[in-house]
C-alpha cells in the first residue's frame, strides 16, 4: 500500500476546561485503507473523530489536520461532509417515525425548487440499500427495523453524500456476529470502490480480520500504530498496548474486613424502557458483602448503569424480573423511596443530571434525602441542618465558602463529596457508586478513595462501577465483569488485572 | 461581603416596584396615593395575590396552571347558582366551591404528575372545561347579590368605627405590631447568621432595608386608616402569605417543591416523592383559586361569565417578574404588587380594557424574557 495519506493530524490537543482529552495526537490514515482506532474508555477516540468530522469546530482545539493534503478548518459538520468525510456515531441519528428513504436523505433532500421528488428519492434510496445489502422497502419506518438494519441505513446516508472517508464509531457494538461480519465485509467492498474507512471499536477479535492498520490511543496520546503487513497485530499485542500503565501509589491502603453477604441479585432481567423487545440485562446474578468494595467493570454500554438504576427502585427499564435479597430477605423496591428505605444509595455517574440540585445550597443538598430527620414540630430545624452540614464540610473536606453556598459554584470533586455526604448522612448500608471519580482531579480522587475505604471499614457495602481499570484494581476486593448485559467473569483480588478484565470482555464480544 | 448577584436581583425587584409606583403616582397627579385608592389597590387585586401564591408553587415545580382564572369564574357561578337561584345554605355552598377547585386541581395534577401530560396542555384543557361549566351553571346570566358574609369577606372592613387619633384604630394597632415584627425579624435573622459565621449585610444596609419596609407599611396602613380601615380581605391575604411562606421556606414539603422544580430526576433519586409533590401543588392551586373566586364575586357582588378572564396570565407575570422560584413568597408578593399597581394605575388613568390588555401582554413578555435572561446569566 502506498504512503499517500488521505488524513494526517499534527499535534492535535483538545481540552475540556482543565481536562486534557487529546494530547499532541499525530495520526495518519493511508488512502484506501481500513484503519482501526482502539483504546479504553476515555482514551480520546471519539473526541479525535469529532474534531475530524467537524463536530468540534476549528478554533476549539489546538493543532491541525490535513485532508488530501489540504488544511482543514471546519466550522460545521456540513463542511466536512462537503469534502467527503462522513461519520456514523455510536448512537444513531435516525428519526424513528420517518421512513428509510426519508432518513437517508434527511438534510440532503432530493428536491427541485424546494419540492421533494419522492420518485427519485425512493429510487436512489433503493440503489443505496442494494449496495449495502439492506433488504427492506424504502417506505419502512425506522422504528420497525432492528439495530443492525438501522446501522445500514446510516451507512446509506453516508454513501449518498459521496463519502470518501468513512468514520464509524463502534458500529458493531449493537450487532450480532452475523451482522457484524456483513458490515466488515461491506467495508472491504467499499475499499475496492476507493472509500477509506476509520473504525473505532473494541471488538478486536473481529477487526483483526479486515484492518490494514491499527492505531492505539491511551490517555489522549497516540501510543503506536501497527501495520498488518509488518507487525504483530494479535489481540494480546493490542491489549498490552492499550493498557500498559504504571501503577503508582494512587490508592490509599485498606485492611479488608469482609463480612457476610448483604446484597444479592438473582436472575435479574431488564428490558430497554423505550423498546420493549431489546433486552438490556440478561440473567444477572451477583452478590456483595459487608465491608467489601465490589467493582463492576465493563465497557460503556455494557449495562452497568442500567443495572444500578434498575436495582435502585426500578429507576430504569421495563419488564424487570428477578429477585433482590438484602441480608437474606427478598425485598421489593418499586421506587426510590423503597430502595432508600432498605438501605440502598445510588450515586449517579452524571452528577449534574441525577445528583445535584442546582440553585440549592450545599447544606440543602446534603440534607435532601434525610429531611424527615430534621423536622421538629412540623418545621425544618434549620439550626440542626446548618450544624450537620458543617460537620460534613469538615469531615469530608468539602472546599466551599460556607455551607449556604450554592452547590453550582463548587468544583467537580467537591460536588461529588456533597452527594456522598447526602448518602452517608442517610446511613445507607449499600452504596452503589457509578463512576464516582469521573471528571475529578487527582487530589480529590484520592480523598474520595479514602472516604470509600472508610465506609468499607465501617462495614458498609460499596458497589463500585468504574471504567477506569487501575481504579478498580487499586480499590476493589472483587470485580464482576459485565459485557453486553451479562456477567461474564467474577475476579477475586489476586486475579483483578487489566489483562484479565479486557480478556473477559474481548472473549465474549459479539456473542448475543 | 454580600453575595452580589442575589442582592442585585432582589433589590432590582423592589426598585422596579418603586419606579412603577412613582410613575403612576406622577402621571395620575397624585390621585394614586389618595387613601381611598390605596385601599382599592388591595381590594381590587386581592385575587391576584392569592392566585400568585398558588402559581408560585406550580412554577417552582416546573409546571404552570392555566386554569386558575376559570376556577375563579366557576366559584362565583356556584355561589350564584346555589345561593341566589336556589337557597342552599352558605356553608354548603362554600364547601362545594372549595371541593370543585380542589377536584379540578386533583384531576389536572394527576394527569401531569402520573401520566406525564405537559402542564400547559392539562391546565389548558381544565380551563376550557371550567369556562364552559361557568357559562352552563350561570345559564349565561349574571347572578347576585350575595350573602352579607360573602360581601364582608371580599369588601368589608374590620372594626370600621373604632377610631384612634381620628383614624381607624385597628389599622394603627396592626401597624405598630408590624413595625415591631419587622425590626425583630431583621435583628434575629442577623443574629442567627452571625452565630454560624455566615455573611450578613452591612449594618447600614439592614437599617435602610428596615426603614424602607416600615415606611411602605406605614404609608399603606395610615392611608387605610384615613379611609375606612383595614379590609377584611387584607387580613386573609396576610394570613395566606405567612402560612405559605412558612410552608415554602420551613417545611420539608417546601424543600421538595424546590428540588423537584430544579432537578426532578435528582430529586427522585434522593427519595423525594416527586409525583405526589406535583399533585399536591396542583390541588393547592385549585383550592386557592376557589378562595380567590369567592373574593372576586363578593367584591363585585355578582357572578358573571367573564369573571377571571386573563387572571392566570397576570399571576404568571407576577411570579416571573419576581424571578420565579428563587423569589420566594415574599418576592412573589412584590411582583404581584407591581402588577396590582399597574392595574390600578391604568384604571385611574381611565385606560380602556383593550389598551390595558396590550400593556399587560407587553409586561408578561418582558417578565418572561427577563426571567430567562437572568437565569442564563446565573448559569454562566
Amino acid at each position: 500500500m502506498s504512503s499517500d495519506y488521505i488524513l494526517e493530524t499534527k499535534n492535535i490537543t483538545k481540552r475540556f476546561w482543565n481536562v486534557v482529552a487529546l494530547n499532541n495526537v499525530n495520526f495518519k490514515v493511508r488512502r484506501g485503507e481500513i484503519h482501526v482506532l482502539c483504546g479504553e474508555n476515555g482514551a480520546g477516540k471519539s473526541t479525535l473523530m469529532n474534531i475530524i468530522s467537524g463536530v468540534y469546530h476549528y478554533g476549539n482545539y489546538e493543532g491541525d489536520f490535513y485532508y488530501n493534503g489540504e488544511l482543514c478548518q471546519f466550522r460545521s459538520v456540513n463542511d466536512s461532509v462537503e469534502k467527503g468525510i462522513s461519520i456514523i456515531h455510536q448512537h444513531l441519528a435516525l428519526i424513528p417515525l420517518l421512513t428509510i428513504a426519508e432518513n437517508i436523505f434527511l438534510g440532503n433532500e432530493q428536491s427541485k425548487n424546494g419540492v421533494i421528488d419522492w420518485q427519485s428519492t425512493k429510487q436512489r434510496a433503493k440503489e443505496l440499500m442494494d449496495r449495502v445489502g439492506l433488504h427492506e422497502s424504502p417506505d419502512t419506518k425506522i422504528k420497525d427495523i432492528g439495530v443492525g438494519k438501522r446501522q445500514l441505513v446510516e451507512i446509506c446516508k453516508a454513501i449518498s453524500k459521496n463519502v470518501k472517508l468513512l468514520i464509524l464509531d463502534e458500529p458493531t457494538a449493537a450487532l450480532n456476529e452475523e451482522e457484524s461480519d456483513k458490515l466488515l465485509q461491506m467495508l472491504k467492498t467499499f475499499q475496492k470502490d476507493g472509500i477509506t474507512s476509520i473504525l473505532i471499536t473494541h471488538k478486536l477479535n473481529e477487526v483483526t480480520k479486515v484492518c490494514d492498520t491499527i492505531t492505539i490511543l491511551r490517555d489522549g496520546s497516540t501510543i503506536e500504530s501497527l501495520d498488518r503487513e509488518k507487525d504483530d497485530v494479535s489481540q494480546g499485542r493490542i491489549i498490552k498496548s492499550m493498557v500498559g500503565r504504571e501503577l503508582t501509589n494512587l490508592y490509599p491502603p485498606r485492611e479488608s474486613k469482609i463480612g457476610e453477604v448483604t446484597f444479592e441479585l438473582r436472575d435479574w432481567n431488564v428490558y430497554d424502557p423505550h423498546f420493549s423487545d431489546i433486552e438490556v440485562l440478561h440473567k444477572v446474578n451477583m452478590n456483595a458483602r459487608k465491608g467489601e468494595v465490589l467493582g463492576i467493570a465493563g465497557l460503556m454500554g455494557a449495562g452497568r448503569t442500567e443495572l444500578a438504576m434498575s436495582v435502585f427502585g426500578k429507576s430504569y427499564g421495563q419488564k424487570i424480573t428477578g429477585e433482590v435479597l438484602i441480608n437474606g430477605q427478598k425485598v421489593r423496591m418499586n421506587n426510590t423511596a423503597q430502595a432508600i428505605g432498605h438501605g440502598l444509595a445510588y450515586v449517579s455517574e452524571d452528577r449534574h443530571e441525577y445528583g445535584l440540585i442546582s440553585g440549592m445550597s450545599v447544606k440543602d443538598n446534603i440534607s435532601l434525602a434525610s429531611l424527615k430527620d430534621f423536622v421538629k414540630n412540623g418545621a425544618l430545624d434549620s439550626d440542626k441542618e446548618i450544624i450537620v452540614a458543617k460537620e460534613y464540610k469538615e469531615k469530608m473536606r468539602i472546599k466551599c465558602r460556607d455551607v449556604d453556598q450554592k452547590v453550582d459554584a463548587l468544583s467537580g470533586g467537591n460536588q461529588q463529596k456533597v452527594i456522598l455526604s447526602r448518602w452517608i448522612l442517610k446511613n445507607a448500608d449499600i452504596l452503589i457508586l457509578d463512576e464516582p471519580t469521573r471528571g475529578i482531579d487527582v487530589g480529590s480522587k484520592y480523598e474520595i478513595y479514602e472516604i470509600i475505604n472508610q465506609l468499607a471499614e465501617e462495614g458498609k457495602c460499596i458497589i463500585f462501577i468504574s471504567s477506569d481499570m487501575p481504579e478498580l484494581i487499586g480499590m476493589c476486593d472483587r470485580v464482576y465483569v459485565l459485557n453486553e448485559g451479562r456477567v461474564v467473569k467474577e475476579l477475586n483480588r489476586p486475579d483483578i488485572s487489566q489483562e484479565n478484565i479486557m480478556a473477559a470482555i474481548m472473549e465474549t464480544g459479539g456473542a448475543k | 461581603m454580600k453575595n452580589k448577584s442575589i442582592s442585585l436581583s432582589k433589590y432590582g425587584l423592589v426598585i422596579s416596584l418603586v419606579v412603577v409606583v412613582l410613575f403612576f403616582g406622577i402621571i395620575t397627579g397624585g390621585n394614586m396615593f389618595v387613601p381611598m385608592n390605596v385601599t382599592n389597590i388591595f381590594m381590587q387585586n386581592s385575587y391576584l395575590i392569592i392566585l400568585s401564591v398558588g402559581m408560585y408553587f406550580c412554577l417552582s415545580t416546573g409546571s404552570v396552571d392555566l386554569s386558575c382564572g376559570s376556577v375563579v369564574a366557576v366559584a362565583g357561578a356556584i355561589l350564584g347558582f346555589m345561593t341566589v337561584t336556589n337557597s342552599y345554605p352558605l356553608w354548603l355552598t362554600i364547601l362545594c366551591i372549595i371541593l370543585c377547585g380542589g377536584l379540578l386541581g386533583l384531576f389536572q395534577g394527576s394527569l401531569i404528575a402520573y401520566f406525564g401530560v405537559p402542564a400547559f396542555i392539562a391546565t389548558l384543557g381544565g380551563e376550557l372545561v371550567f369556562r364552559g361549566a361557568n357559562t352552563v351553571i350561570l345559564d349565561s346570566q349574571t347572578l347576585g347579590p350575595f350573602d352579607p358574609a360573602v360581601q364582608y369577606f371580599a369588601a368589608g372592613y374590620i372594626m370600621r368605627d373604632f377610631k384612634l387619633f381620628g383614624m381607624n384604630g385597628f389599622c394603627l394597632i396592626v401597624l405598630a405590631v408590624g413595625i415591631v415584627a419587622i425590626i425583630f425579624n431583621e435583628v434575629s435573622t442577623r443574629r442567627k447568621r452571625q452565630k454560624y459565621g455566615f455573611t450578613v449585610p452591612a449594618v447600614y444596609a439592614s437599617v435602610l432595608k428596615v426603614i424602607a419596609i416600615i415606611f411602605a407599611l406605614s404609608f399603606v396602613m395610615i392611608s387605610m386608616a384615613m379611609y375606612n380601615g383595614m379590609p377584611f380581605i387584607l387580613l386573609v391575604l396576610i394570613a395566606i402569605i405567612l402560612v405559605y411562606s412558612f410552608i415554602a421556606n420551613k417545611t420539608a414539603f417546601g424543600r421538595h417543591v424546590f428540588a423537584v422544580g430544579a432537578n426532578r430526576s435528582a430529586a427522585r433519586l434522593s427519595g423525594v416523592k416527586d409525583k405526589a409533590t406535583i399533585l399536591i401543588v396542583f390541588v393547592n392551586a385549585g383550592l386557592l383559586a376557589s378562595v380567590a373566586g369567592i373574593a372576586v364575586a363578593g367584591r363585585l357582588n355578582a357572578a358573571t361569565s367573564l369573571a377571571g378572564t386573563g387572571y392566570e396570565l397576570e399571576a404568571i407575570s407576577s411570579v416571573l417578574i419576581a424571578g420565579g422560584a428563587r423569589a420566594g413568597i415574599m418576592g412573589t408578593l412584590v411582583g404581584a404588587t407591581i402588577m396590582a399597581v399597574l392595574n390600578n394605575g391604568m384604571s385611574v388613568l381611565g385606560l380602556g380594557a383593550d389598551v390595558q390588555k396590550i400593556v399587560k401582554g407587553i409586561v408578561l413578555l418582558l417578565a418572561v424574557g427577563f426571567d430567562i435572561y437572568s437565569k442564563s446569566k446565573a448559569e454562566n
